[in-house]
């Protein structure tokens, strides 16, 4: 029955489509988004449904859920494979057209945005109608989940007698059900400023495209950041390999959205303040539209190896096509548009904000493409050269981190110059306390912390960024007007705070950590950094999908637990659950390796500034969360 | 005569004498071991894109104790880049960067011309 409903709700979503792209009316385009939206949010609540009850007559239920797994991961399968995911996708695309709808109500070059975006939704309910819809009802069950399934309603249908279940990392952390929908409403928001923004130019109202991009792209931003994050602390909690950042292809194409738009968000404040760098946002907006199409085509299409990709489907060429066509769309409204464009004024002095924001977007640009080459090469050369190549996090490493440290030295010139044009020698005078403060600060570090003469210009670096942001709020309590005329200006140096502690966490973790590994049996003692771990026997609970190993280690004050699960639909080894205590500097992460017999192979990890890099994400998040409401407030 | 005397030499001079200093007080900790260093460049091959440093797999464990043989045997870099290879095909190696140096410049090179004409283009002079 679900998958029937499903099915025919599905195609109703498409008419609906396609009546709101020709409709004639204002009330009709009212009426006609609202029926999208209200019928995309009964989709997802159907599907869990479906889940929630074990329907397993949907394949989709049957080969991705289990009676056995519990009420959250079920829940939590709806975006654990790719056709229940673009089912997510688009909740959340009409999600954003209801903001369009409220938000933007009386604006003249509505319509054509209007159009566009649905346009995108129904882009994406083609493929699920055609190719993969996650309600296809099941017509040839296997011993466990679904061999063959039906894209038509009103089939016989046969009910699979045992579901499959998600694959066993995702049923492993409760942040597996919160990392992938923030995600994704960053993710998928990045193709409203495109449809703002070609809307604006086809109908000509090019007044506030920029206003109104910038609002959607710093809601995406938020969420971009806060999903990112999120996925890196589930990284670090499950996978049990004691990182958060792996630069796993995946990871990549959520990071490559994300520089463009950090970049976008400084670059459209240049427009909107002077004017200038007008059809660089465009072709900003455009590439961020277009990473995030190529970032699902990496991510869905199977051609690349990651933890994270799960599908081989024909996704690939579909979005392929999507994103060609859009380009193109895009390239000619821009070339429609010359003239207008010929009206961006030039910056005066690259030495003032405008041009600190124009070398950052520089850089940022610089980085995203840097990150797509290493994503992308190993695909074309397998494709030329029949050979299959893989890069790591050296080459980021190498040419990512320059880029950056660069940045963070623009932060520091940020923190006082003027918005059109500074004499750098004024900056260099103002700044020169402080960087003489972080420079002993760095010296009384140097006795505690392993420091290469590249980890220590980013301590440098950081602490001075740190220490100028202090040394500015202190001056601004003085002056009591201060903090409450510029909010724009505050938001933005409390994340740059954020971003600074960030990069003092990251440079620690990677150059301070360390990790030694034992062979042990039960009731022996581990002896790892001057502590001592007293190993206790190994304790086995038996839930209905799973058995979990799990070993007390107890410390003078504390347990640690580090457990192995194993999965009962899973032909994979268990998954090993890391065992951490927590501290501000530096984390003991411990993990199980394997048991064989009464010997077991535990390895420690001292995991250095984890603690720091949550804190600074946190802090970078905040400040974006008080802009936003500012921002909402305001108008 | 007058950069000699500004704030900005003096800072910049502040900043690289500390560097030095800083770096000469750590100078004999920071020995990345070779283990350590192969250990991050080689790829499991049964995980999914991890390197054998970051999987908890025994396949990756495996692999490490073969590499500390080799390295205990003063095998050179090439020859135990040339076995991995041989078993297990380039993708093994996660930085091909390193012998092929066009995965280098050309994004380098690329940004440079960016900025270039960026800067070119937006910037009044």
């Amino acid at each position: 029955m679900i998958s029937s409903i499903g099915i025919l709700s599905t195609w109703a979503s498409i008419i609906i489509c396609l009546l709101l792209i020709y409709h004639k009316s204002q009330f009709e385009r009212e009426v006609y988004s609202r029926l999208l939206i209200f019928n995309s949010v009964f989709q997802f609540l159907l599907l869990e449904v479906g889940l929630l009850t074990d329907d397993f007559s949907v394949a989709y239920i049957a080969n991705h859920s289990a009676s056995s797994t519990p009420t959250l991961y079920k829940f939590a399968s709806l975006w654990g494979a790719l056709d229940g995911s673009i089912l997510l996708w688009i909740l959340c695309l009409t999600m954003y057209l209801l903001y369009q709808v409220k938000r933007f109500k009386n604006n003249l070059s509505k319509d054509y945005e209007n159009k566009i975006f649905t346009v995108i939704i129904l882009f994406f309910y083609g493929f699920i109608i055609f190719q993969s819809n996650p309600f296809a009802g099941c017509v040839e069950s296997g011993t466990i989940g679904c061999l063959e399934s039906t894209l038509l309603p009103f089939q016989q249908l046969d009910k699979a007698s045992i579901g499959r279940g998600p694959n066993p990392l995702l049923q492993n952390h409760p942040l597996m059900a919160i990392h992938p929908p923030l995600l994704y409403i960053g993710y998928v928001g990045l193709a409203l400023p495109f449809a703002i923004t070609l809307g604006s130019f086809m109908n000509k109202k090019r007044e506030d495209w920029i206003l109104r991009s910038r609002e959607v792209a710093r809601i995406s931003w938020l969420f971009l950041t806060i999903g990112i994050s999120l996925g890196a602390a589930w990284s670090y909690e499950v996978l049990g390999w004691g990182g958060y950042w792996a630069w796993d292809p995946v990871e990549n194409v959520s990071f490559i959205p994300w520089l463009l738009c950090t970049g976008f968000l400084h670059s459209s404040i240049v427009q909107t303040k002077n004017n200038s760098l007008v059809n660089w946002n465009y072709v900003l907006i455009g590439l961020m539209f277009s990473s995030t199409i190529y970032g699902t085509f990496i991510t869905r299409s199977g051609v690349l190896m990651s933890v994270h990709s799960f599908s081989n489907g024909p996704i690939g060429q579909y979005l392929l096509l999507g994103l060609f066509i859009s380009l193109f769309v895009f390239l000619i409204m821009g070339w429609r548009n010359e003239i207008y464009f010929k009206k961006s004024k030039k910056i005066a002095y690259l030495s003032g904000k405008f041009g600190l924001f124009t070398i950052n977007n520089i850089l940022l640009s610089s980085a995203a493409f840097i990150v797509l080459i290493g994503t992308s090469y190993p695909i074309y050369f397998e494709v030329v050269n029949q050979r299959q190549i893989s890069i790591g996090r050296g080459f980021y490493d190498q040419l990512i981190a320059p880029i950056f440290l660069l940045l963070i030295f623009l932060m520091i010139l940020g923190v006082n110059t003027k918005i059109k044009s500074t004499n750098i020698k004024t900056v260099f005078e103002q700044e020169y306390s402080n960087l003489i403060i972080s420079l002993i600060f760095a010296l009384i570090l140097s006795f505690y912390v392993i420091f290469k003469p590249s980890v220590a210009i980013t301590f440098i670096l950081c602490l001075w960024l740190i220490t100028s942001i202090i040394h500015k709020t202190l001056i601004s309590f003085k002056s009591k007007n201060r903090f409450s005329s510029d909010k724009t200006y505050w938001s933005g140096q409390i994340a740059h705070l954020g971003i600074a502690i960030l990069s003092i966490g990251i440079i620690m973790n990677m150059t301070q950590s360390y990790s030694s590994e034992y062979e042990i049996g039960s009731g022996e003692v581990v002896y790892f950094n001057n502590q001592k771990y007293n190993i206790d026997e190994i304790n086995q609970i038996e839930y209905e999908e799973k058995r979990v190993l799990t070993l007390n280690i107890k410390t003078d004050k504390k347990i640690i637990v580090p457990a192995i699960n194993i999965f009962k639909n899973s032909f994979q080894q268990g998954i090993s659950t890391p065992g951490i205590e927590r501290g501000i500097l530096s984390d003991t992460y411990i993990t199980i390796k394997s048991i064989e017999g009464s010997k077991l192979k535990l390895i420690f990890k001292k995991n250095m500034g984890i603690q720091i890099i949550w804190m600074g994400l946190a802090i970078i998040a905040l400040s974006q969360i008080w802009k936003v409401i500012y921002v909402f407030n305001k108008k | 005569m007058y950069l000699i005397k500004s704030n900005i030499f003096k800072a910049i001079s502040i900043f690289i004498l500390t560097i030095g200093v800083i770096s000469q007080i750590n100078l004999n900790i920071d020995q990345i071991s070779r283990l350590e260093y192969w250990s991050s460049v080689l790829r499991c091959p049964v995980c999914q894109g991890e390197v054998i440093s970051d999987s908890p797999s025994s396949f990756a464990s495996d692999m490490k104790l073969e590499l500390e043989q080799q390295i205990n045997l003063s095998w050179s870099d090439n020859e135990i880049k040339q076995y991995w290879i041989e078993r297990y095909g380039e993708q093994i190696i996660t930085n091909p960067h390193k012998s092929n140096p066009i995965l280098l410049t050309i994004p380098i090179s690329i940004s440079f011309i960016f900025a270039f004409v960026f800067i070119r283009k937006i910037v009044d002079r």
